[in-house]
C-alpha cells in the first residue's frame, strides 16, 4: 500500500506534466510560422509502482506514482530531410541554368526585338538594291551597303557584349552570392555543431539550435548535393560513458565521391581560383576547397576525400555536378560541342562561340566573294577591329576593313567577269548576286576553323538562317528542357516538403485540441489534489472524533 | 497524411501564385495577341515565324526588283516604239519612199536634212533614261550609251558601232580595270602589259619594249599597292602621261595579270556588247555555274542593248546600223555624185535593219508580259506569306478571349477559396 501522502505526489506530477505540455503548446503555436521550426512534443511516461515509497510500505496493492515528463521531442524524419536536400540540389541547379538561358534568350531572340537577324536581312536587301543599281560605280548605294554592314557588325558586338555581361553577372552571382552564402552556412553549421554538442553534454535543450542547423543544411543543399551523417561519440569515460552526437556534412558527386565539408566544429571553405595577373575570377571557373583554419578535415566515415595541404588548391569542379554550384559551373564552363570531348551542357560559352562562328563565317564568306585572287584574301570587307587582320574574327571584334571604310569610291567587287575593252565600267553585279546567294546557301557548320570536317558537327544551315537555328533549334529546345526539369524537380520538392511538413509543422487545430486536453488534465490533477486534501483532512482531523 | 494549417496555407500560396501567373499571361496575350513572345514558348512556331519573316523579306526584295523592271521595260517598250515610229517616218512616203531617180538637188537636200533630224532624234531616243539609268546601255546604264563623234560616227559606250574602234584609244582590260593608254595614234596597239616586282628598283616605273611589243610596269613593292598605283607607275612614263583607268581601281595589284592592249574590239567585240546581259534576281532560284558565272536560266536579263536594235558592224563592207545608214543616205542625197541605185541599196538595208528593231520590241513586250506575271505571282505569294506569318504569330481572338476570361474566373475563384480556407480554426470556436 502506498504512503498516506503519495496522492499529492501523483497530483503534482500530473500538474507538472500538464503544465509542460501547455508550455510546449504555447511554444508550438507561437512558432507556427517560424521558418525551420519543428513541432515539439513532451514525451511522457507513467511512473510505475514500487519506487521510493516501497521502502516504507509494502502491500500487495501497488499503484502507479503518476506521470513523468521525460523529455521534449521533435517530430522530424531524417529520411525526408535527405530526400528534400537531394531534390533541392536539382532545383538549385536547374534554377540557375534556367535563369542564365532566359538571359541568353532575351539577348538573341528576335520574336519581339530586332537584332542580328533583322540587321542581316536589311543587309541582304541593300545588297539586292546595289545589285540592281544602274551602275556598279554607284558609290552612294555601296555606301548604304557599307553602313548596313556596319550595323550588322554592331548587332553582333551588342550580342557579344550582352553575353559577356551575362557571363560576368553569373560569375559575380556565383562568387558573391552562392560561394559566400555556402561558406557562411558551412561556418554556421560547424558553429551550431559545437553549441549543440555542448548543450547535449550539459543536458540542456538544443532543439531550437537543431532547427537552425537543419535550416542551414536545407539552405546548403540548394548549392550542392550533400550528405549529412551523425555519429555518436563518448565524451565521458569508459566507466561513465556520456554519448553525444557529432554531425558531419559531405559533398557527394554524381559518381559517389565524397568530399568532407564540415566535421563537427571544423569546416572547409569554397573559393574560386583567381587570375594571378588581374585578380579577377579565372576563366574557366575553378572551384577550390580550403580548410578554414589550416585544420584538415576528414570524413566521419573515413571514406571521403581528405583535404590536405597537397590537394586543397586542386579543382573540385568534377564533384560539383548539381545544386547551384553545378548550375553555375555548367553555364560558365561547359561549351557543348565546342568542348573536347563534347559536353552535354551548352553553357554561355557555347552561345558566345556560336556567335563568333557566325561572325567569322560571314566575314570569310564575304571576304572570299569580294577577293580577286586565288587565296581569296586580297580585298577583305571585314576584319578584326584593327582593320586589317582577317583571322580570328569574332562577334566582339568584327569590323569593316579599313580599306573599305576609307574608300571614297566603290570598293566591292561587283563582277569578276572581264568586260569588253573600251566599253567602260559595266553595271554587271553578278558578284553581288553571288554574295547574296552565298548568304542563303546552306552548309554544315563544325567547331573547327573554316568548318573543317575535323571539328564536331554543329548543324546545317545558311548564314541568313543561322540565328533562327541557334535561337529556335538549339537555345529554345535547351531552355524548354531545363525549364521542364526545373518544373519536375520543383514539384517533387514540393511533394517532399509537404511530407516533411506533414510530420514537422505545427497545426493550430491540433494545438487547440491539445490546449483543451491539457487544460482539462491540469484541472483534473488539481481536483485530485483537492480531493486528496479532503481525504487527509478527514483522516487527520476527523477520524476517531465522534 | 497529417494535414496542417501551415501546409494548407503554403500550398494555397503556391496555387494562388500559379493561378495569378496564368491570369497575367492570359491578360498579356489578350493585350498583345502574340501567340508567343520568345522561342522557348513555342520553338516550332518561332522557327516557322523566323522562316516566314525571311521569306517575306526575300519576296519584298523580288517584288521591288520586278516592279522596277516592269516600269523600266514599259518605258523601254514605249521608247522603242517611238524609235520604230521614227524609222517608219523615215521610210514612209514623205522621205525614203519619196526618193526617185529624177529628184532635184533641192528636193534631195530637203529630205537629207529631214533624215539628219531623224538621226538626231534617234540618238536622243536611244539615250532615254528611266529612274536615272539609261535604258539601252546594256550592262552600263549609268552613262549615255550613244554619242556622235566629231567624225559624225556613232559611238556606243565609246566604241564605234561600225568599225569597233575605241574612241579613247588603245585600251587594255587588266585586273578588273580598263587602262586607256592615251596614245591617240594607236601606237601601242597589240602591246602586252605586264606587271613586275623589283625591290631593287628606286621607284615604280613603266618601260616599253618595242621589239617584243611589251609594256612592263615595275613596282618596287606590291604591299598595299592597288590598280591606282599601277596607273601612277604607268603615267610616270611620259608616253603614257594621258593614261586613264576605270573599273576596280582599288583592287590589289595582281602580278600575274597580263593583257594585250587594243584600239579596236572588232566585230566580235561589237557582238559581245550587243549580246551583253545584265542579270537581276527575281526569285527564279538564283544559281551559279561551276566557273562562277551566273546560270542565266536562274535570273532575269534586264539588259536591252542599243546595238541590238540599231545594229552594229558591217556586212560586205557597209555599215549595219540604222543611224549610219540614214547618214549615208543623207550623204548620198546631199552628194553631187548622187546615185539612185546606191541610195536604193542603202534604203533596202535600212528597211532590213528595222526588222531587228521589231524583233527587240517583240522581245521587250514578251518580257513585260513575263514580268507582269511574275509580279502577280510574287504578290500572291507575299500575301500568303503574310497571312501565314499572322496565323503563326498572332493569337486567335476568340480563343484568347476565352482563355483570358477563364483565367480571370479561375483567379477570382482561387482568391475566394483562400478566404474560406484560411479564415477558421478551432480557436475561433473556443470560449
Amino acid at each position: 500500500m502506498s504512503s498516506t501522502f503519495a496522492g499529492f505526489y501523483i497530483a503534482k506530477t500530473g500538474i507538472q506534466n500538464a503544465r509542460a505540455n501547455l508550455q510546449i503548446i504555447g511554444q508550438n503555436m507561437t512558432n507556427e510560422n517560424t521558418v525551420g521550426y519543428t513541432k515539439q512534443s513532451v514525451d511522457s511516461c507513467s511512473i510505475a509502482a514500487g519506487s521510493t515509497d516501497t521502502r516504507y510500505a509494502s502491500s500487495s496493492i501497488a499503484t502507479g506514482n503518476g506521470v513523468e515528463s521525460t523529455r521534449v521531442n521533435q517530430s522530424r524524419s531524417i529520411y525526408l530531410d535527405a530526400q528534400y536536400r537531394t531534390q533541392n540540389a536539382k532545383v538549385g541547379e536547374t534554377s540557375v541554368e534556367s535563369s542564365a538561358l532566359t538571359d541568353i534568350d532575351t539577348t538573341i531572340d528576335e520574336n519581339v526585338n530586332d537584332g542580328i537577324q533583322t540587321r542581316l536581312s536589311d543587309l541582304v536587301t541593300q545588297l539586292n538594291t546595289l545589285a540592281n543599281s544602274a551602275s556598279s560605280g554607284d558609290y552612294s548605294l555601296e555606301n548604304v551597303v557599307k553602313n548596313s554592314s556596319s550595323y550588322f557588325a554592331t548587332a553582333l558586338h551588342d550580342a557579344a557584349t550582352q553575353l559577356s555581361t551575362i557571363r560576368s553577372e553569373q560569375t559575380e552571382q556565383f562568387q558573391k552570392d552562392a560561394v559566400t552564402t555556402a561558406n557562411g552556412l558551412l561556418k554556421d553549421i560547424a558553429s551550431l555543431n559545437e553549441q549543440i554538442k555542448t548543450a547535449d553534454m550539459s543536458g540542456s535543450s538544443s532543439l531550437e539550435l537543431k532547427d537552425q542547423r537543419n535550416l542551414d543544411l536545407d539552405n546548403l543543399s540548394k548549392y550542392m548535393n550533400i550528405k549529412v551523417t551523425t555519429t555518436s561519440v563518448n565524451v565521458g569515460s569508459d566507466a561513465n560513458p556520456v554519448n553525444v552526437d557529432e554531425l558531419s556534412v559531405d559533398l557527394i558527386s554524381d559518381t559517389g565521391t565524397k568530399t568532407n565539408l564540415v566535421n563537427n566544429d571544423s569546416y572547409n571553405q569554397f573559393s574560386l581560383l583567381k587570375d594571378a595577373t588581374t585578380g579577377d575570377v579565372a576563366t574557366p571557373i575553378t572551384v577550390q576547397l580550403k580548410s578554414s583554419d589550416g585544420t584538415k578535415i576528414y570524413a566521419a566515415d573515413g571514406t571521403s576525400s581528405a583535404i590536405t595541404s597537397a590537394n586543397e588548391d586542386t579543382s573540385i569542379n568534377s564533384d560539383l555536378t548539381t545544386g547551384e554550384f553545378g548550375g553555375y559551373l555548367s553555364m560558365l564552363n561547359d561549351n557543348g560541342e565546342y568542348d573536347t570531348p563534347a559536353t552535354q551542357s551548352r553553357g554561355i560559352g557555347y552561345y558566345q562561340q556560336a556567335l563568333d562562328k557566325l561572325a567569322s563565317d560571314f566575314a570569310e564568306t564575304m571576304n572570299t566573294a569580294n577577293s580577286t585572287d586565288a587565296a581569296g584574301t586580297n580585298k577583305p570587307l571585314f576584319t578584326t577591329t584593327d582593320g586589317t587582320t582577317t583571322t580570328g574574327i569574332t562577334a566582339a571584334n568584327i569590323s569593316i576593313s579599313d580599306a573599305w571604310k576609307d574608300a571614297t569610291t566603290c570598293y566591292m567587287t561587283s563582277t569578276k567577269q572581264t568586260p569588253t575593252e573600251g566599253s567602260g565600267t559595266t553595271s554587271d553585279s553578278s558578284n553581288i548576286l553571288y554574295m547574296i546567294k552565298q548568304l542563303s546557301t546552306s552548309k554544315t557548320y563544325t567547331t573547327a576553323d573554316g568548318n573543317a570536317s575535323s571539328g564536331t558537327t554543329l548543324f546545317s544551315t545558311s548564314i541568313d538562317s543561322y540565328m533562327s537555328t541557334i535561337t529556335n533549334s538549339v537555345l529554345a529546345i535547351q531552355a524548354r528542357d531545363i525549364t521542364s526539369q526545373n518544373s519536375t524537380a520543383s514539384t517533387s520538392l514540393d511533394t517532399i516538403d509537404s511530407g516533411r511538413n506533414s510530420v514537422s509543422s505545427v497545426d493550430i487545430n491540433e494545438e487547440s485540441i491539445n490546449l483543451i486536453k491539457y487544460n482539462q488534465s491540469l484541472s483534473a490533477s488539481s481536483r485530485f489534489m483537492t480531493t486528496m486534501d479532503d481525504v487527509l483532512d478527514t483522516i487527520i482531523n476527523k477520524m476517531g472524533i465522534i | 497524411m497529417r494535414i496542417t494549417m501551415s501546409m494548407a496555407s503554403k500550398q494555397y500560396a503556391k496555387n494562388l501564385s500559379a493561378s495569378f501567373e496564368r491570369y497575367t499571361k492570359a491578360t498579356t496575350k489578350a493585350t498583345t495577341f502574340n501567340n508567343f513572345d520568345n522561342a522557348t514558348e513555342d520553338p516550332v512556331g518561332s522557327m516557322k515565324a523566323y522562316k516566314r519573316v525571311l521569306q517575306i523579306s526575300q519576296n519584298s526584295n523580288y517584288q521591288s526588283s520586278v516592279s522596277s523592271l516592269e516600269s523600266q521595260f514599259k518605258t523601254a517598250d514605249s521608247t522603242l516604239t517611238s524609235i520604230q515610229t521614227l524609222t517608219g517616218t523615215a521610210s514612209g512616203t514623205d522621205y525614203l519612199k519619196a526618193i526617185t531617180g529624177t529628184m532635184t538637188e533641192e528636193n534631195r537636200g530637203t529630205i537629207a536634212t529631214e533624215l539628219r533630224t531623224l538621226q538626231a532624234q534617234m540618238v536622243t531616243a536611244a539615250n532615254t533614261q528611266y529612274g536615272g539609268s539609261y535604258l539601252f546601255g546594256g550592262a552600263n546604264t549609268a552613262d549615255a550609251p550613244f554619242t556622235v563623234g566629231t567624225d559624225n560616227q556613232l559611238y556606243y559606250r565609246g566604241i564605234n558601232v561600225t568599225t569597233g574602234a575605241i574612241a579613247a584609244g588603245t585600251t587594255a582590260t587588266l585586273n578588273g580595270t580598263q587602262i586607256t593608254l592615251g596614245d591617240t595614234a594607236g601606237t601601242y596597239n597589240g602591246y602586252t602589259i605586264n606587271i613586275a616586282e623589283d625591290s631593287a628598283a628606286t621607284s615604280d616605273s613603266a618601260a616599253i619594249d618595242d621589239t617584243n611589243k611589251t609594256i612592263t610596269v615595275t613596282m618596287k613593292s606590291l604591299t598595299g599597292k592597288t590598280n591606282d598605283d599601277v596607273l601612277t607607275a604607268l603615267k610616270s612614263n611620259s608616253a603614257f602621261a594621258n593614261a586613264t583607268m576605270t573599273g576596280d581601281t582599288s583592287r590589289p595589284v595582281d602580278i600575274t595579270a597580263t593583257a594585250v592592249a587594243t584600239n579596236n574590239v572588232g566585230q566580235d567585240g561589237l557582238k559581245a556588247l550587243a549580246d551583253e546581259a545584265s542579270y537581276v534576281d527575281i526569285g527564279a532560284g538564283l544559281s551559279f555555274n561551276a566557273d562562277g558565272s551566273i546560270n542565266s536560266q536562274s535570273v532575269f536579263d534586264a539588259s536591252i542593248t542599243g546595238l541590238s536594235f540599231l545594229g552594229y558592224g558591217t556586212t560586205d563592207g557597209s555599215a549595219n546600223n540604222l543611224y549610219t545608214i540614214m547618214g549615208e543616205i543623207a550623204d548620198q542625197l546631199d552628194s553631187s555624185s548622187y546615185s539612185f541605185d546606191t541610195t536604193t541599196a542603202l534604203i533596202d538595208k535600212f528597211n532590213t535593219q528595222t526588222t531587228a528593231l521589231s524583233n527587240v520590241i517583240t522581245k521587250v513586250g514578251t518580257s513585260e508580259t513575263y514580268l507582269t506575271s511574275v509580279e502577280s505571282s510574287l504578290t500572291t505569294a507575299g500575301t500568303n506569306l503574310d497571312d501565314d506569318w499572322q496565323n503563326i504569330k498572332t493569337a486567335d481572338v476568340e480563343t484568347t478571349y476565352i482563355e483570358q476570361t477563364s483565367a480571370t474566373l479561375a483567379y477570382n475563384c482561387a482568391i475566394k477559396v483562400g478566404s474560406d480556407l484560411l479564415s477558421k480554426t478551432l480557436l475561433d470556436y473556443m470560449s
